[in-house]
């Protein structure tokens, strides 16, 4: 009864979100969506006989996260410099150490923060996803990135047709 | 319907296909398409009930993962939080040891290097473990 995992080929682009990692797989008639913290996965599956189409919506998360980022960046660089700089000028006062360590706690929260914004940026424009099938819109938690998910909707697609195809016509009921 | 083969949960029904993991006969309504595979209801309700459909498994514990991250939680907080490191070096072990066997993930598959490397890190906590004990008490004795 027991049967071996069947084969997955993992399609682009992953997500982080507050469920933790997510990514989309191809498996056998089916897309596979996997969520998973370091010990733990979770699956949900969509069968492509089901599916309807494969939605890909833009978000403005990426550009909320810029302003967030940003903000945090560039008010940290700011407090950061303002810091060392109220230091350096009571240099002969007992504190200005403190101040001191202000500063680089505040400008490394800083720095990581832009970096965070560059890689935000660098990703593309943010999206969500849905599979919409007769009960319903179902979201994904990936991809969440508009190349990405134009990638998979390319690819899934003609599958999605593919197995609509495979499904017996309705017919004309004369009983 | 003479000569045809018939349902095997209904008798009065015509068999459309075999169950592919137990074989009996079915009807249209008695199969049930998961996936690529073709089953009959008492399948199904075995495999949701043992999870050993990996069609229809809703989540897997990674106890390989498990035992690397006990590994390395033990190496840099278990430093600070020195009573973590009592237990987690045979927790991992047990985690490395128990889930060898058992499924790993469905889409990358059992990754045993991470059990064993979960493992040698255990290892390591227990041994250094034992060395402290051991030199306190010999500190004591002098």
């Amino acid at each position: 009864m027991s049967a071996p995992d069947p084969q997955y080929r993992k399609l682009s682009g992953r997500s982080l979100n507050w469920a933790g990692l997510g990514s989309l797989w191809i498996g056998d008639g089916y897309l596979l969506e996997v969520n998973s913290i370091f010990f733990l996965e979770w699956y949900r599956r969509y069968f492509l006989h089901d599916a309807m189409a494969f939605i890909v919506q833009r978000s403005k998360r990426r550009s909320a996260w810029c302003w967030v980022l940003g903000c945090v960046g560039g008010f940290g660089l700011l407090a950061s410099g303002g810091a060392g700089w109220i230091g350096y000028a009571n240099r002969k006062e007992d504190w200005h150490v403190a101040l001191y360590v202000l500063a680089g706690i505040v400008g490394f929260v800083s720095i990581i923060s832009l970096i965070l914004l560059t890689i935000n940026v660098l990703l593309g424009p943010s999206c969500r996803c849905h599979v919409l099938t007769s009960t319903g819109w179902h979201p994904l938690s990936a991809p969440n990135r508009l190349g990405p998910a134009l990638r998979i909707q390319a690819q899934i697609t003609p599958l999605i047709e593919a197995a609509q195809n495979q499904m017996p016509a309705p017919r004309a009921g004369t009983e | 319907m003479d000569g045809d083969a018939v349902c095997f949960f209904h008798a009065s029904n015509r068999a459309a296909l075999a169950c592919d993991a137990c074989g009996r006969f079915v009807c249209t309504v008695c199969d049930l398409q998961v996936g690529a595979r073709h089953l009959c209801p008492a399948c199904l309700s075995s495999g949701l009930d043992k999870q050993k459909l990996p069609e229809i498994v809703p989540r897997r514990f990674l106890w390989s993962q498990s035992a690397l991250l006990i590994g390395l939680l033990g190496l840099f907080p278990g430093l600070l939080m020195w009573p973590f490191v009592i237990v987690s070096g045979p927790l991992g072990i047990f985690f490395a040891l128990f889930g060898w066997k058992r499924p790993g993930s469905l889409v990358k598959g059992q990754r045993h290097w991470m059990a064993a490397l979960g493992m040698i890190l255990c290892l390591a906590q227990i041994v250094t473990w034992v060395a402290i004990i051991y030199l306190i008490s010999a500190a004591q004795k002098r």
